[in-house]
């Protein structure tokens, strides 16, 4: 089955360095609720580099939330900010490394808010 | 106020009450105790046996706290009041309230004293708008006080209200039956606890942000600190002492500390609606400021940079290296009515982070963070060539793509008609704004310097300077109007100049993009009859088909426009003229008791005699509270080169001596002082005769 979570934490941790996440350190624990069941991820960050534990370490910021919406997080269907003060997300302690992490999530796909804008942005080549 | 208002505030926490410290707001008033974009309390209302109280005198004790003095009895009757009530109210996180009650009758007295709450949850745009709400109330007895609350699916925010003192609740608000003796008090706090309700009911921020268990703030002592830091300053024109003062109280009331900036904190737009992080006026305001409390402009970019623009995504207006415009927390933006979560559309915001980080830089010394914000300050630069040019041809333009919700005008002059040709036609979209131009040539000059000097890094060093110099080229050819001797306002899709005369020119300046030889005669239009109206210069000159001297961007005198043309003026080696623009704004502040407004009128200084305000809903404006720091800056011409802190006074004569004491900056402290000498009448005075194009005014 082709999980979108698993794929986009399994980029990430593949990759050398996420430029995004340069000058962010600390260990983002994700709490995801589905069908009464709770998945616990650990994702440390040190520096820009990513590695996932599942040792129950300490973390520095804790977020819960639905699987499925997470799910829609990291496709860029869902805003994990606008989710945040909808009360769709709990978060505890540092939420800066939550602020830092949303970031890293993708542009939302064709389709996503096209009632409400115009075209889509291009980088320059 | 002039309104009768009372408002205090701490953050994005603040209370707009009546003189009797109660409040009754309906949907489009702006009053109420308001919290993260959201009205926490609508309805507060005290009442003595059943009467509504008068007020004695309210006192505005401290930006966050005010003291009613009250009496029973309607205001039409002198009564031998022989009760007295004292509110004193502070804001914290909701606020706090001791109530206390004195009885100067020889006799004990029962008495009933109830408070009435209740709240509309209103999203501030709502109240801006008159929307209405889509979810659930409901209210309960919790714990011995009131709950107040409201749901809309997941989104939930409650207030809850407490007592010191046993009372009585129902849940329409708090009834106590007191008991005073003769000669005796009676009295209680009230507390209102302000919550967001995030996933399985977790508050979204701690209960308390500060030390205590109350939402009693212990700012006093703050402030004093605050101000003890700051630069001390003499002067034999006692105005400008006031001046000085109230803009860093001022500035103080309007620091804002995200979640996110772990108790630090940046200046946030303006009372009562713009209490948040705007990319725009945070930066400007961090500028005006450096030399006075550069830890603003530390604050200011950290969190920038932390929300900097990572994807594409069209409905926030949103690219990789962009600056945020607007942050909000409300309703709205929650269920993406609105964009602000955060929103991007604005163009200038991204350089002009780059040229904040470069002059934080030479004023503090601080390159650690210059290093930590590396990443940042490239992805801000790249933005300006990889999103921004969007007509390919080497100039930053903008469009929104969010055609609902997002904002036409994205630079400074944000009002819709505020772009125009001479004759008033509206050019359409993109749009090339003059100044965006002068800010991507600055941060790619200080870009390169930071390139160089911190990231080691000469090869962006060496291409920054050539694109820079490419641009300054290309600006001085295709923005210059050659028969005026002015640069346009904007280009238009067809590479035309939209030819307006207006104050942009003089941000011009202070970018540095004017060619040394088109400066004098920029100058001669900024300080001529028609742009400058002895306060200060317009944002629209006289004659041209939009203006109207009390239009909002085409017409009107702002000054923290102002304190950046004079920063410009004094850039180009036009000491007396910055001083000349120093002296009408500064003056203007002095019938605002020290408090510059957002803008005032452009009539004529002769015709008015005195500035004529625009009617705002907003003050204090940050800009316009740091717009007197950037002009003491100018005036005293104070400018780091290297280790030192260079002083060179060009000041008003009406200014007379002039001390500014314990500098901070790279050098430690510093002291600067001059005098005045700059005759601003024969300046002005000197202002080239009008060349005609008047009479063609819309009002």
């Amino acid at each position: 089955m082709a999980d979108a979570i698993a794929e986009f934490l399994d980029a990430l941790t593949r990759a050398d360095h996420v430029p995004l996440l340069e000058g962010v350190s600390g260990a983002l624990r994700v709490e995801l609720e589905s069908g009464g069941q709770t998945e616990r991820r650990l994702i440390v960050i040190d520096r820009g580099s990513v590695s996932e534990s599942r040792r129950h370490a300490k973390a520095d910021c804790t977020i819960r939330t639905d699987r499925e919406l997470f799910e829609g997080m990291v496709s860029g269907r869902v805003n994990a900010m606008a989710a945040l003060l909808r009360g769709q997300v709990g978060v505890e302690g540092d939420p800066n490394l939550l602020l830092q992490f949303q970031r890293l999530f993708p542009s939302p796909p064709p389709g996503v808010n096209t009632k409400r804008t115009r075209s889509t942005a291009r980088k320059r080549p | 106020m002039t309104d009768g208002l009372v408002r205090i505030l701490d953050g994005n926490t603040f209370v707009v009450s009546d003189g009797r410290g109660d409040i009754e707001a309906s949907p489009t008033d702006p009053t109420g105790l308001f919290s993260f974009d959201t009205r926490f309390l609508s309805r507060w209302v005290l009442t003595v046996d059943g009467q509504r109280l008068n007020a004695l005198s309210t006192d505005d004790l401290q930006y966050f706290e005010a003291r009613f003095f009250l009496v029973p009895g309607t205001g039409t009757v002198y009564i031998d009041a022989k009760l007295s009530v004292i509110r004193q109210r502070a804001v914290g996180d909701g606020f706090q309230e001791s109530l206390t009650i004195l009885n100067h009758d020889d006799v004990p007295v029962d008495l009933t004293v109830r408070i009435d709450a209740d709240c509309d949850f209103a999203d501030l745009f709502e109240v801006k708008d008159a929307l209405k709400k889509k979810g659930k109330y409901y209210s309960r007895v919790d714990q011995g006080g009131l709950l107040l609350g409201y749901e809309r699916d997941t989104y939930r925010r409650e207030t809850v209200i407490s007592s010191s003192s046993p009372a009585s609740v129902d849940d329409r608000g708090l009834t106590f039956t007191v008991h005073v003796d003769a000669h005796g008090e009676w009295s209680t706090d009230l507390n209102v606890v302000t919550a967001l309700l995030g996933f399985g009911m977790r508050r979204l921020r701690p209960k308390y942000e500060r030390e205590g268990r109350g939402a009693k703030p212990n700012m006093e002592l703050d402030l004093d600190r605050w101000l003890a830091d700051a630069p001390r300053l003499q002067s034999d024109w006692e105005p400008l002492g006031t001046t000085y003062r109230r803009s860093l109280v001022d500035l103080a009331a309007l620091r804002f500390s995200p979640i996110i900036a772990h108790g630090r904190s940046l200046p946030a737009a303006g009372l009562p609606w713009f209490m948040t992080m705007f990319g725009r006026d945070s930066i400007f305001t961090s500028l005006q400021a450096l030399p006075f409390t550069p830890e603003l402009a530390a604050t200011t970019l950290r969190v920038l940079g932390q929300w900097q623009g990572s994807r594409v995504d069209d409905f926030r207006d949103e690219d990789p290296g962009r600056i945020l415009h607007e942050m909000r927390f409300g309703e709205m933006t929650a269920f993406e009515e609105r964009p602000h979560s955060p929103y991007f559309g604005c163009a200038d915001a991204t350089p002009l982070y780059v040229v904040l980080l470069d002059e934080y830089e030479r004023w503090t010394g601080d390159r650690t963070l210059v290093r930590d914000l590396e990443h940042v300050a490239r992805a801000a630069i790249a933005w300006i060539d990889d999103y921004a040019d969007l007509m390919g041809n080497g100039y930053l333009w903008y469009q929104r793509r969010n055609e609902q919700t997002g904002l036409e005008n994205q630079c400074w002059k944000d009002s819709w008609d505020s772009i125009s040709y001479r004759d008033g036609r509206l050019p359409g979209f993109p749009r090339a704004t003059c100044e965006l131009q002068g800010y991507a040539y600055d941060a790619k000059v200080r870009g390169a310097r930071l390139a160089r000097l911190v990231w080691k890094d000469p090869d962006l060093a060496d291409r920054l300077e050539k694109e820079a110099g490419a641009l300054k080229r290309r600006f001085n050819r295709d923005y210059w109007v050659a028969e005026e001797g002015y640069f346009a306002l904007s280009l238009d899709t067809e590479g035309k100049p939209v030819d307006a005369l207006s104050s942009n020119n003089g941000h011009l300046l202070w970018s540095g993009i004017v060619d040394a030889s088109k400066a004098k005669s920029v100058v001669a239009h900024l300080m001529g009859p028609r742009l400058f109206s002895g306060w200060g210069i317009r944002t629209l000159a006289q004659g041209e088909g939009r203006y109207n001297p009390i239009g909002y961007h085409v017409g009107t005198v702002w000054p923290f426009d102002n304190s950046f043309i004079a920063w410009g003026l004094r850039r180009y080696g036009f000491k007396e003229e910055a001083a000349t623009v120093a002296a009408g704004i500064l003056q203007a502040a002095e019938f605002f008791d020290g408090r510059p407004p957002e803008a005032f009128g452009g009539y004529e200084r002769s015709l008015t005699k005195y500035p004529v305000q625009y009617p705002t809903a907003c003050s204090p404006q940050a800009w316009s509270t740091g717009a007197p720091l950037l002009l003491l800056r100018t005036m005293l011409g104070l400018e780091p080169l290297e280790e030192h802190l260079v002083v060179d006074p060009a000041l008003p004569r009406s200014i007379g001596r002039l001390e500014l004491l314990d500098i901070p900056g790279r050098w430690g402290r510093m002291d600067a002082f001059g005098r005045g000498r700059v005759d601003v009448e024969r300046v002005s005075r000197r202002r080239p005769p009008s060349k005609g194009r008047r009479g063609k005014q819309r009002s």
